[in-house]
């Protein structure tokens, strides 16, 4: 499996199950990137915090390889996607959570992989722009 | 090989909570095996929800979700509900699953 045939098997995978994606760079925010340069894409460098929107992150997280994430974004109005950055991942965007109905409540939870203690974000796009919260969680027995 | 999806849906103060546990390695492309070769990518990249076959959810999961990804959601619906989950991989592989609402 080289990156060329892992983009395609991506955006395949992606056309046959949603038509098209609303952000075509989407393959290049999930690669190995800073995660200040993957906050901006997403961004586009115009983003708030907000103690509407939760990410509730353990402070310490015993094992690196399953770290539970919780994004509540039920407060904020409008949340079209979420994402979730953690810092120091050589792949910094974790998930990206797209809620396509209104039936569907901002909320998803979720265990990610961490490499060492690092500073995670949260990123709702809402209809009125992005909002963030971010925490820091400890690791001390890496799983990345 | 398929593999296996363990899904519970059930009504909780007038919303579905839905709750997943996709069996998958979540390879990173990092790690080596026993013989010091480098195991290769292999994760989910997309994961669709559904609700008696209207689209609710899109996730796009990166190799940085952890192994046996664990999903937990709320939606509006009622008992009977039927919320399906189907996933694609990196390498092509794909699996879903049907579960109803209880």
């Amino acid at each position: 499996m080289n990156r060329r045939s892992a983009i395609k098997a991506l955006i395949g995978g992606a056309a046959i199950l949603s038509g098209v994606l609303p952000f075509n760079a989407l393959a290049n925010v999930m690669g190995k990137l800073k995660a200040g340069d993957a906050i901006n894409t997403i961004t586009g460098g115009k983003h708030a915090t907000s103690a509407d929107l939760k990410l509730i992150a353990p402070k310490l997280a015993e094992n690196g390889a399953q770290v539970p994430i919780t994004v509540d974004a039920t407060a904020l109005a409008g949340v079209k996607s979420v994402f979730l950055i953690v810092h120091e991942n050589t792949k910094p965007v974790a998930m990206r959570v797209d809620f396509e109905s209104d039936d569907v409540l901002a909320f998803a939870s979720f265990r990610v992989k961490m490499g060492k203690p690092t500073e995670v974000t949260a990123i709702a796009q809402t209809a009125s722009g992005f909002v963030t919260a971010s925490g820091k969680t400890k690791v001390t027995k890496g799983g990345c | 090989m398929a593999k296996k999806i363990k899904a519970r849906a059930k009504m909780k103060k007038g919303l579905i909570e839905v709750k997943y546990k996709v069996k998958h390695p979540m390879e990173t492309g990092l790690r080596k095996d026993k013989g010091g070769n480098i195991v290769p990518e292999d994760f989910i990249n997309h994961i669709k929800i559904e609700k008696n076959g209207a689209h609710m959810l899109t996730l796009t999961p990166n190799s940085t979700v952890a192994s046996d990804p664990y999903l937990y959601f709320k939606m509006k619906g009622a008992k009977g509900d039927a919320i399906t989950l189907s996933w694609v991989s990196n390498t092509g592989e794909k699996n879903s699953a049907t579960t109803k609402v209880k």
